[in-house]
């Protein structure tokens, strides 16, 4: 078995669905994109290591996404569990694919290692800011499973 | 004769016929035209013939010609004659001897009594004559089938055999293998074992069934005779707790196998151990109750699979009971159990106390598995865990910790609670009950939803006990903390939750509602707490309470100038607090002066106050009083029933304001009168709730009457709500007429009458509105019940759908008639309402639709029929729908084509479960559903029909891949703009569609 960077992580629990307003529920109301509805996006990703959303380890938190809906801005910081995990970029490469599939194009993502978190925290924030890296990698068919792996939906109880 | 049935039985001891020949002999035997005699006779000859396989061949056809004889056939002479001859040839050449095993298994199922001697006579025979082992399988089943049909229909001779038998049964059973044979074998051990003395042969039965513990077993493919692993394993585990003898044998086999590296065998090991453990006992258990409980802590500890973990604990419950002595508690304070659960305790400490939580909560439950055993372990393990674990909960600051440690600790809440009966157990944890609830109360008032709804359930458990000693001012401080959580929490099952532990607990301690119910009426006249009067109503615990909450909130909804949003509120908690209690008699012999007459008052007395602008409102106050009325008819008693028909249809027919107990100075009313103004028209709401719940034949005073006037006012009166209203009243009282003349008496008149309403004036195309909802529901009253009549309003509303004015309204009403409703014409209402009553109509109606669309010349016609099976399908079960899909499907995506067809929401819901259900119906109209979902998706107006089509985009995904390829990338690209949708709901639906279509592109990239 290959080891774990984090074998034994510590487990938050899960929020409960959002409650649907009832503004939600009318036609004639605008619902702006805010920063729970990322954050719903995102908490759902699983980690590659575990059998856990990056919600449960704590990894993205609510406060840690800014929305601007008018400025067409989001802004993203990610925890890793601890300093030296190696799967920080592929968290956030999953984050930023999720987001890429599920927002409107006319926004621009930011995703950033929450700052004194990680050992080589400057080199992931660059690797996840250089578009090109970003669209290289997602040629890449094997990463891209590995990606996959981590946005499909898990049945959660 | 005797000749052809020679020829017969040459031919098959030949081996040239076959069965039919044996069938033919045995339907003359069964005839009596060939004597048995005759047929042995007949059989002479080659049943003394010299070749072996001829002689094996007529024993056996004797076998088969008596299987196809009814049982019983043979007198008891004649049985003993062939047992006796069968025997003898048990001792016959070794290819005759299987043959005459096969017809003695047959022989001895068919009689039930055999011939005193014979049983015996017959075991021995077998077992000095045969050796099972050399046998097939086939004629080893037969020896078992012998043994066991004597075991079943002969037991006294076995007794009588006693040791003889289970010895020879042991040499037969040992060394066999195949699970045909020992599922039968099995059966016949643990027959014999719990039925007779093993004495000194327990040692050597038990090694026979021991050594195939634990059992492994793989059927075959297809697994033709149907024989599973768990089969084998149940089988097995009866023969072990057959008897208690077994239990020096058997428990410490099973002890080893919890040791096992296999995780099946120590399933196994521990589900045994769970089964024997109560047949065994104390004596059988004690001397390895050490090894017992150290093998389930080690299990329990490693935590491998919650089904693992659960069983072995399952096991430790099972042994402890079975340690239990059954004298008094306080003569063995230092027993065995006490002992070993005092041991564990000291094994397991540096989990309880350690911080690693999965470890820690794992030993606790095993604690608490321990303790829940009997009231001995109980007293012995909960003082030494309880306060390690309250210690556990209160320094945990992370709240899914904590969460884990209450879990335990409402554990232990429990069997404290499941004990108390016994006053050594409660005294024994006396001292931390008062710990325990503090616990629980500060939890209580923490702010994490988990652990204040587990504190709540456990504390009210606490409290509902009484032996605890919980103080008055303790229980009152708990359920006001409880109660005001209710009041503030909006999410519904956690308010459900609080408000069932505070009514629990009020039940077993009615001294603390005083304190509750004036916080929560002073909490409801300041207005603040947005709940507060579900806390009141859940306070209620009998008809002294009901009667102090009903009358508070009768006071403020008879008070003159209250707001009538108000006034709605406080009835709808009135209608909560009845549907509470109508199952307790002592309030419902109440509620006829309580409850039913004053509201009737309130509410007539407010009417005279309603103005234009509050129509909405009063409508709203209106359908809740009528739920009231609704629920008051089918629970009141017949007489109570009667006096409230009695005052209503007065106060309707002659505005008698008296009849409902109003002072002689109230101004005359005419509600029935379609003139009125709304303000009095609008009260036929009350009457129509009441007709809908009560049983019609206590209804007798001028009931007719009402029917009539009801009717008259349906068709003429301008004001929709109380239209509608009374064409419920008309209706529910056609669905509930008694069988036979009546309802023919008032259905004719009414059938012409609002059918030449309908057609009539065109030009005044509101009254034949009217006329056609009214013909709509007489429509739904007809069905829901199954009337030979029905057809008649039916087709007449289908026809009415060709109809270029009144077509959009039938359409739309067809669905209502198929729609379904609990709140009329239901059987708990004393309505009618047969099974299936939906898919009759559908059969009988459908194909006049799909004629009516094909015949329709304008397109507005056409889309009335389109409008019109959209609803009806999108009301159907889908089996109903799916004889007619390939049908249906082109017809529904044509409906989605028409613009702004208000169906399309149902019409795309149909569509979705047909997608689900039968997808080559779908598949080749691909191209025409795919760009059809996608430009509702984005443009449709309404954000549900956007949200079902994206769903039904979701669905395709589930089509195969082949089909979709083409549609991929499309889609993926148009459902784009859609995550832009102003609509949050509409947006959470398109990423999951998205989503879905892009696993599905990445699948098929190579």
């Amino acid at each position: 078995m290959v080891s774990l960077d984090n074998a034994n992580p510590v487990v938050f629990l899960r929020r409960k669905e959002r409650h649907v307003l009832p503004e939600e529920e009318d036609d004639d109301v605008t619902d702006k994109f805010d920063s729970r509805e990322v954050f719903d996006l995102i908490r759902v990703i699983n980690d590659p290591e575990h059998p856990l959303t990056l919600e449960e380890l704590n990894v993205v938190e609510e406060s840690n996404v800014k929305v601007d809906d008018d400025a067409n801005a989001v802004y993203i910081l990610f925890t890793p569990t601890i300093p030296h995990c190696s799967m920080a970029t592929l968290i956030g490469l999953s984050i930023r694919v999720k987001l890429l599939r599920a927002l409107p194009s006319r926004f621009k993502v930011d995703v950033k290692i929450s700052p004194g978190t990680h050992d080589s925290e400057h080199a992931v924030n660059k690797q996840l800011a250089d578009k090109e890296r970003v669209a290289a990698a997602l040629e890449n068919s094997h990463l891209l499973e590995v990606v996959n792996q981590c946005l499909v939906r898990r049945a959660t109880g | 004769m005797a000749a052809s049935m020679k020829t017969k039985i040459a031919n098959y001891v030949a081996g040239t016929s076959d069965d039919d020949a044996l069938r033919e002999i045995a339907s003359d035997l069964n005839k009596k035209s060939l004597k048995f005699l005759e047929f042995i006779e007949g059989l002479g000859e080659f049943l003394t013939n010299v070749d072996t396989v001829v002689r094996g061949r007529a024993t056996g056809l004797i076998g088969h010609v008596l299987n196809f004889l009814p049982p019983s056939f043979l007198s008891s002479d004649q049985v003993e004659l062939v047992a006796t001859f069968l025997i003898a040839k048990l001792s016959d050449h070794h290819s005759v001897q299987p043959q005459a095993l096969q017809t003695l298994a047959i022989l001895t199922s068919r009689c039930n009594s055999l011939p005193s001697g014979l049983p015996q006579l017959i075991c021995r025979s077998i077992f000095r004559e045969v050796q099972n082992q050399s046998l097939s399988q086939s004629d080893r089943y037969a020896t078992y089938t012998v043994l066991q049909n004597i075991l079943g229909y002969s037991f006294p001779d076995v007794e009588e055999m006693g040791g003889d038998f289970v010895i020879g049964f042991i040499q037969q059973m040992d060394s066999e293998k195949d699970p045909r044979n020992l599922m039968i074998a099995f059966n016949c051990a643990q027959f014999i074992s719990s039925r007779l003395h093993l004495g000194a042969f327990t040692e050597e039965m038990f090694e026979v069934l021991g050594c195939y513990f634990p059992i492994d077993f793989t059927p075959p493919a297809n697994n033709p005779h149907g024989i599973t692993k768990e089969d084998l394993i149940l089988a097995l585990r009866k023969c072990f707790s057959a008897t208690v003898d077994f239990a020096q044998h058997c428990v410490p086999l099973l002890v080893e196998k919890m040791t096992s590296d296999l995780q099946s065998a120590r399933m196994d090991a521990f589900l045994t151990l769970t089964e024997c453990a109560p047949v065994y006992g104390r004596n059988g258990v004690a001397e390895f109750l050490g090894s017992i409980v150290s093998c389930v802590k080690r299990e329990v500890l490693m935590n491998l699979t919650a089904e693992l973990v659960e069983t072995a604990k399952a096991c430790v419950v099972a042994v402890f009971t079975a340690m239990t002595p059954k004298e008094d508690v306080n003569a063995s304070k230092d027993d065995a159990v006490t002992t070993s659960a005092v041991e564990l305790y000291q094994d397991v400490s540096k989990f309880l106390e350690g911080s690693d939580v999965t470890k820690g909560c794992l030993a606790f439950s095993l604690c608490r598995a321990v303790a829940s055993s009997s009231p001995l372990a109980f007293c012995a393990m909960t003082p030494l865990v309880l306060p390690v674990l309250i210690l556990q909960v209160k320094n945990q600051s992370q709240v899914s910790v904590q969460h884990s440690y209450l879990m335990e600790l409402s554990g232990f809440a429990q069997q404290i609670v499941k004990f108390s009966t016994n006053s050594e157990s409660a005294k024994s944890v006396s001292e931390y009950i008062g710990p325990v609830c503090d616990v629980f109360e500060e939890l209580l008032a923490t702010n994490a939803q988990e652990l204040q709804s587990q504190a709540a359930q456990s504390l009210s458990t606490l409290c509902k006990t009484e032996q605890f000693g919980i103080s008055q001012e303790k229980c009152v401080s708990y359920l006001k903390l409880m109660a005001t959580r209710a009041m503030h929490t909006v999410d519904t099952a956690q308010r459900k939750l609080y408000l069932s532990s505070v009514h629990e607990v009020l039940k077993q301690r009615p001294n603390a509602r005083p304190d509750i119910t004036e916080l929560t009426k002073a909490a409801i006249k300041s207005g603040e707490a947005s709940y507060a009067q579900e806390v009141l109503v859940a306070t209620v615990t009998d008809v002294n309470s009901f009667t102090d909450v009903n009358n508070f909130f009768l006071k403020h909804i008879s008070q003159a100038g209250t707001d009538i949003a108000d006034v709605s509120g406080h009835a709808e908690s009135v209608r909560e607090l009845l549907s509470q209690h109508v199952s307790d008699p002592e309030v419902m012999a109440v509620v006829l002066e309580q409850l039913a007459f004053p509201v009737v008052m309130s509410v007539v007395t407010h009417s005279c106050q309603w103005k234009d602008d509050d129509k909405e409102k009063v409508s709203q106050l209106l359908t809740v009083v009528s739920n009231i009325l609704k629920i008051l008819g089918y629970s009141m008693q017949k007489g109570d029933v009667t006096k409230l028909w009695d005052a209503l249809q007065k106060f309707y027919l002659l505005g008698d304001a008296h009849a409902i107990g109003l002072s002689g100075d109230f101004p005359a009313l005419t509600p029935l009168q379609p003139k009125s103004p709304w303000q009095q028209t609008r009260l036929i709401a009350l009457l129509e709730g009441f007709v809908e719940g009560v049983n019609i034949q206590w209804t007798v005073e001028n009931r007719e009457a009402v029917f009539e006037s009801a009717f008259g006012f349906a068709l003429s009166c301008e004001d929709e709500f109380s239209h509608i209203a009374a064409c419920k009243i008309v209706a529910s009282m056609v669905n509930k007429a008694p069988l036979g003349a009546q309802i023919h008496w008032l259905l004719e008149p009414v059938m012409e009458k609002s059918k030449s309403a309908m057609s009539s004036n065109s030009g005044q195309s509101a009254s034949c509105l009217r006329a056609l909802t009214l013909w709509i529901w007489l429509t739904k009253a007809m069905e829901c019940r199954s009337h030979s009549a029905a057809a008649l309003f039916s087709s007449h509303l289908v026809s009415v759908v060709g109809d270029p004015n009144l077509g959009p309204a039938a359409a739309r009403g067809l669905g209502h008639v198929v729609q379904d409703g609990d709140d009329i014409f239901t059987t708990k209402l004393n309505g009618s309402t047969t099974p299936l009553y939906k898919q009759r109509f559908f059969t009988l109606n459908f194909k006049h639709l799909l004629e009516g669309y094909e015949q329709a010349k304008s397109q507005e016609v056409k889309q009335n029929y389109l409008t019109a099976i959209c609803l009806l399908t999108s009301h159907l079960p889908l089996q109903v729908l799916k004889p007619h899909l390939s049908k249906l499907v082109p017809l529904l995506l044509s409906s989605l084509e028409q613009a702004g067809g208000q169906a399309h929401s149902q019409t795309l819901l149909t569509l979705g479960a047909a997608v689900s259900s039968t997808p080559d119906v779908i598949t080749p109209h691909l191209d025409s559903v795919v760009p059809n979902l996608l430009q509702i998706a984005q443009r449709n107006q309404s954000m549900r029909v956007r949200i079902s089509a994206l769903e039904c985009l979701e669905n395709l995904t589930n089509l195969q891949m082949l089909a979709l390829a083409p549609y991929e990338k499309r889609v993926v690209r148009e459902l784009g703009p859609v995550l832009d949708d102003r609509k949050r709901l509409v947006r959470k639906r398109a990423v999951e569609a998205r989503a879905a279509w892009i696993s599905l592109e990445n699948a098929s990239k190579p």
